[in-house]
């Protein structure tokens, strides 16, 4: 279950909390003031990966509703990293109060790895706060997650592996666990190292079928339905699919439908796999709750005083638990009560 | 004769009023016991309700939304608000107090009360079970917190019932249940009486010394007093039950079927999404879950439409449900259809335990017993007053001695143990009193806060004594003994009412003044009045009164406090101390203890220099008196209270467990007493004490339940027991060698000893809270321990075995 200890979260939550700024008694700890406005208008410079989306909605709802006054310069490269050096560029002359970034290749490209910042015309001297990143400490973002060690902060989307594997197993008591992924995608890769070192812990054997690099180095794609079969074949009772963009984003409907054949029942952590194409179930964050914990942390930057360095990387405390009814049943293999009463479910 | 006649209607009085009160203590008892169970049906019955909205918001919440946003909330309030007619509003609220959903409507947008504002940031920053609850006049609010998905607080959810009916069932029920009350307390009472009387006049009967035969009256009369005591509370408390339960039980009923319908809506949904009733996993353990949050609730059972048995959770469920539900023996069982669409698709079955009323009895009837104890008790101190009064007044006419006024010195038991009541009643709940100061004092630990005001209290009390006894001989000791009451009810009442750290320490230094200063003036007033041989006796009898009230305050202290709370407690025994006072007052004649002058002052300087010199009453001293008492202040006072309450006990349990120190004090000390004249045996006897209290504590490493503690209290006391009188005997053999023969040393060395003693009582609250900062509660009271059986080692080896004189008169015991 995702229930995880709410003392502890909220300590997590307190300690890095909004109470510093207040006078003792007048709110609790871990609330949050609902005029914290000073009347400032601040410039915040986003820097999207994929457009505006639910994300940002969330980011300017919550500061919208603390009474945050916010203009915003919004850059979409749509992935372009090329244009990353102009936009430094522009990010050092316009000298914005606070930037956003989403995903990980767009805040290397703004913030720059914490190790050697200056290589480039990295923003050093302006606070960051990145959403969408999966593993910061690996990708060289920040130095650690309780302190970034930098000038940047930010949220993660990706539930702990922990977690995950509650999930997974409250559904049901599974030992064999197969994993298709991408060894082209870094990201992927690290997932699939997590996956080994935390499986034995829960008894679980990991299958694992990493989808075969062409000449060009690049995933063959032809080769997907047959990896899955193959994993049903050895045993697999489940098929785990981790924030890979080839395998959950780009082929998910192949991926989707082909496990459904197999009789593998599917888990993912991205939502539109489990939305769209069949998959089982998954474990997800709302990326409207994911904006708003990123405001929340922008909020301690703009109007509590705080460094980017005191505030700690985190990852959503409750995660939504998806599940697409439909392959349930087709698959005949039912969630339990207790998993249904947390979730959100998916009808037709 | 007369003088016979006039006993026994004195003593079949107090007798008789002793048990009138307690048999009437008892149906309060009881009348409060099942009250506050009811209400926690009720309450428990609301608390699925709001557990229910709760649960549904922050689903809504993880989904990423505002809660402004979650717009079907409205809907569920409405719905769920009019499934009980007492609910008159269910609101939820966010982070500002602004009630964004509620029934009835009109208080959308508006802020909510202050008082649930506060008692749901209370909530929030203690922790406790996330529940708050607030009572304003009839109307009880329950509330939750709200959390969002990264943990933080969003707002809370709070539904307000009003429990006139309740109210009035209650009252209902007690106005049946008087007219057998009353019967029972006039019937109780007549038989007490008659029974004393004829007691009396048979025991004091006989031929020989008066002052002889009422030595076995004691003992007959308790024996009375008790049989009429537990005849008559048992069938008071049983009607109690009986009355109390057709009430109770609906109410617990009402409630299941809440729980049951909260349990049927998820496996409808369930069903809805086309999940087959037999195919359905992981019910077991959400019933599981549920009994765990539900402990009135006994079994739920799952079963398919013909009734064939799918799941179920709890002892007692059946193995099919296709019989009457009425049929079961033992259990009230609510059964509830699942049905999606029109059809029935299965069935829910929620048990509960017919006997869940009578399992509460349990509590209650460790409740009534410790009553029963301390009312005997008090019969048989009071009883004795009376018996020694007429043993005096026969004895004084006999002798016409020069020594004047004995009568009045059985008078002063009667106040002195009203007043020490007055300070024993606070001692299951201090700790947890002081620690509520905490949050003022944020620089402090939490456990200095708790020991501070103990400390200050045994350092004052420590330090009023050479003072008080001076000053009780200029101004007398009755006028002492009233300043010093006055002082201390003074103390206790500005204590209930403490609003700081700073004023209560200045609060406590008030009570312990004038506690110091009336034990002090008490014990002049007896040295006063006797010879060394009669002042045996004479202490002997103040002890009594102590330690009697040592036994009874923690009992009524710990029940009182757990029905009215901690202030009203402090209150209570102010008016004892008052009491005490007025009866000092009516009672002892003006200038009956007035002798000033002739008592000898603590502070007997030569003495002081010649005992600092004596290697033998430094080792007793600083090896012996000083680590006994830190035992007991540390362990006694607090310790134990605090490591008891953090393995659950109520209160009222840990006054019980209290009072078996104190107990094993009463009934061993004659016994160890007399084995240390009988056999010389004083320093072994001491050494063994302090190896013995290491002995005691060792059990409370091994397991947490209470029976446990309660032996090792036992235990302890009975450690404590075995050092306290042969330790005096030894002071007064020491005191003794200093000069061949005579003693004139005896009574300033017992006053210097005293007050070292009560050095080692102020600091063991200190030392115990330096023990607790970086040691747990169980660690610490094991170190004291340890602390105990070295010095009794170096005890040991630093008092010789040498020859020490005969004892003249065998000392006195004290009080811990």
């Amino acid at each position: 279950m995702i229930t995880l200890s709410r003392r502890h979260l909220l300590g997590l939550a307190g300690a890095a909390g909004v109470a510093g700024a207040l006078p003792a008694g007048a709110a609790g700890p871990n609330t949050l003031p609902a005029a914290a406005g000073t009347g400032r208008l601040f410039h915040i410079y986003m820097v999207l990966g994929r457009g505006e989306g639910d994300n940002e909605a969330g980011f300017k709802d919550y500061l919208r509703r603390r009474n945050i006054q916010a203009r915003y310069t919004i850059r979409n490269p749509q992935g372009d990293l090329r244009q990353m050096a102009e936009i430094r560029a522009d990010i050092h002359q316009q000298q914005p109060d606070l930037i956003y970034t989403y995903g990980t290749p767009q805040t290397l490209g703004i913030a720059g790895p914490w190790k050697d910042p200056d290589t480039a015309d990295y923003i050093t001297d302006i606070p960051v706060v990145f959403t969408y990143v999966a593993s910061p400490v690996d990708a060289g973002i920040v130095r650690a997650l309780d302190h970034p060690g930098r000038n940047a902060t930010g949220t993660i989307h990706i539930a702990p592996m922990a977690v995950q594997f509650n999930t997974l197993l409250a559904y049901r008591k599974i030992t064999r666990l197969g994993v298709l992924y991408n060894p082209a995608e870094h990201n992927s890769v690290l997932v699939v190292e997590e996956l080994r070192r935390d499986a034995p812990k829960h008894d679980v054997t990991l299958l694992e079928a990493p989808v075969p690099l062409g000449s060009t180095g690049q995933p063959d794609a032809a080769t997907l339905p047959a990896l899955i079969h193959d994993l049903a074949r050895q045993g697999a009772e489940m098929l785990y699919i981790g924030p890979d963009t080839f395998v959950a984003g780009i082929n998910r409907q192949t991926v989707g439908m082909t496990a459904l054949a197999a009789r593998l029942p599917t888990f993912s952590v991205t939502e539109a796999i489990v939305r769209k194409n069949g998959a089982l179930f998954g474990l997800t964050s709302s990326a409207f709750a994911i904006g708003r914990f990123t405001a929340f942390k922008a909020a301690k930057i703009l109007v509590d005083g705080k460094t980017p360095n005191e505030i700690p990387v985190e990852t959503l405390q409750r995660f939504s638990i998806l599940i697409n009814m439909p392959t349930a049943r087709a698959l005949e293999f039912y969630p339990p009560m207790g998993l249904l009463n947390l979730a959100e479910v998916i009808h037709e | 004769m007369s003088q016979r006649s006039a006993l026994a209607v004195r003593g079949g009085l107090i007798i008789a009023i002793t048990v009138g009160l307690a048999v009437c203590l008892t149906g309060v008892l009881s009348g409060f016991k099942f009250s506050s169970l009811l209400g926690q049906a009720v309450t428990s019955r609301m608390e699925v309700m709001t557990g229910t909205v709760t649960a549904e918001a922050e689903l809504g919440l993880t989904l990423g939304l505002p809660l402004a946003n979650l717009v079907d909330l409205q809907a569920l309030v409405e719905r769920q608000a009019v499934d009980d007619a007492r609910v008159v509003e269910l609101s939820i609220f966010d982070d500002a107090g602004q009630t964004l959903f509620s029934m009835p409507r009109e208080s959308i947008g508006k802020a909510v009360p202050g008082a649930w504002r506060v008692a749901w940031q209370e909530t929030e920053r203690t922790g406790g079970n996330g529940h708050w609850t607030v009572v304003v006049g009839d109307r009880t609010i329950v509330g939750t917190i709200l959390h969002g998905p990264y943990g933080e607080v969003v707002g809370g959810v709070a539904l307000g019932y009003v429990n006139t009916s309740l109210h009035k069932k209650v009252r209902g029920v007690i106005k049946t249940l008087m007219p057998l009350w009353l019967a029972l307390i006039a019937g109780s009472v007549l038989a007490a009486l008659v029974a004393a009387i004829a007691t009396i006049r048979w025991t004091v009967g006989g031929v020989g010394p008066l002052a002889e035969r009422v030595r076995p009256l004691g003992l007959r009369l308790a024996g009375v007093t008790l049989a009429i005591l537990l005849s008559a509370s048992a069938v008071t408390a049983w009607k109690a039950l009986a009355a109390f339960e057709p009430v109770i039980l609906p109410e617990v009923t009402l409630k299941a079927g809440a729980v049951g319908e909260t349990l049927t809506g998820e496996i409808e949904r369930a069903l809805q999404y086309r999940i087959p009733i037999d195919r359905l996993p992981g019910v077991g353990a959400v019933f599981e879950t549920t009994l765990k949050a539900n402990s009135d609730i006994a079994y739920l059972a799952l079963g398919d439409r013909s009734g064939h048995r799918l799941a179920a959770a709890g002892a007692g469920a059946p193995d099919d449900l296709t019989g009457a539900t009425t049929g079961r023996p033992g259990y009230l069982v609510t059964r509830l259809p699942i049905t999606v669409g029109a059809e029935v698709q299965g069935v829910l079955d929620v048990g509960v335990d017919r006997l869940v009323v009578a399992r509460v009895s349990r509590d209650l009837a460790l409740d009534i017993g410790s009553v029963l104890l301390a009312s005997v008790l008090i019969a048989f101190e009071l009883v004795l007053v009376v018996a020694a009064r007429a043993a005096n007044a026969v004895g004084s006419a006999a002798q016409a001695g020069p020594a004047g006024r004995p009568m009045d010195l059985t008078l002063i038991r009667l106040p002195l143990f009203l007043f020490c009541l007055s300070e024993e009643v606070s001692r299951p709940f201090f700790p947890s009193f002081s620690r509520s100061f905490a949050d003022g004092v944020p620089w402090l630990s939490p456990d200095l806060v708790v020991s501070l005001p103990i400390t200050v209290f045994m350092l004052v009390w420590a330090l009023s004594q050479p003072l008080g006894a001076l000053w009780s001989d200029r101004i007398g000791r009755r006028r002492a003994i009233i300043i010093g009451a006055l002082l201390a009810a003074c103390g206790l009442i500005m204590t209930a009412l403490a609003v700081t750290l700073y004023d209560l320490l200045l609060w406590r230094t008030l009570t312990a003044l004038g506690y110091g200063l009336v034990l002090i003036a008490a014990q002049g007033a007896v040295i006063d009045q006797t010879g060394p041989r009669q002042q045996a006796t004479g202490l002997a009898l103040v002890i009594g009164g102590l330690v009697a009230a040592g036994v009874c305050g923690p009992l009524i202290g710990g029940i009182i406090a757990d029905q009215i709370g901690f202030r009203p407690t402090f209150l209570f025994g102010g008016c004892l101390a008052l009491t005490a006072a007025l009866v000092v007052v009516l009672a002892l004649p003006k200038d009956g203890m007035t002798k000033p002058g002739t008592s000898p002052s603590p502070m007997d300087w030569p003495v002081l220099v010649r005992l600092g010199c004596n290697p033998r009453f430094l080792a007793l001293t600083l090896f012996s008196a000083i680590p006994t008492k830190i035992a007991a202040t540390a362990l006694l006072f607090y310790l134990v209270p605090l490591f008891l309450g953090t393995v659950g006990a109520s209160k009222a349990d840990i006054g019980r467990i209290q009072m078996l120190y104190f107990l094993t004090y009463i009934l061993i000390s004659p016994m160890v007493a007399w084995l240390a004249d009988r056999f010389t045996a004083g320093r072994e006897l001491v050494a063994f004490g302090g190896f013995a209290t290491l002995l005691a504590v060792l059990p409370l490493l091994i397991s947490d339940s209470l029976w446990v503690s309660a032996v090792a209290m036992i235990l302890f006391g009975l450690a404590q027991t075995l050092i306290g009188a042969p330790q005096l005997t030894l002071v007064f053999r020491v005191a003794g060698s200093g000069q061949e023969g005579d003693r004139p040393d005896v009574v300033p060395t017992l006053g210097v000893f005293r007050l070292v003693e009560r050095i080692g009582a102020a600091v063991g609250p200190l030392i115990a809270v330096v023990l607790a900062i970086t040691l747990s509660y169980r660690e610490s009271i094991i170190a004291i321990g340890l602390l105990c059986s070295v010095t009794a080692l170096v005890f040991l080896i630093a008092f010789p075995k040498a020859a020490l004189p005969p004892l003249l008169a065998r000392p006195v015991e004290t009080a811990p």
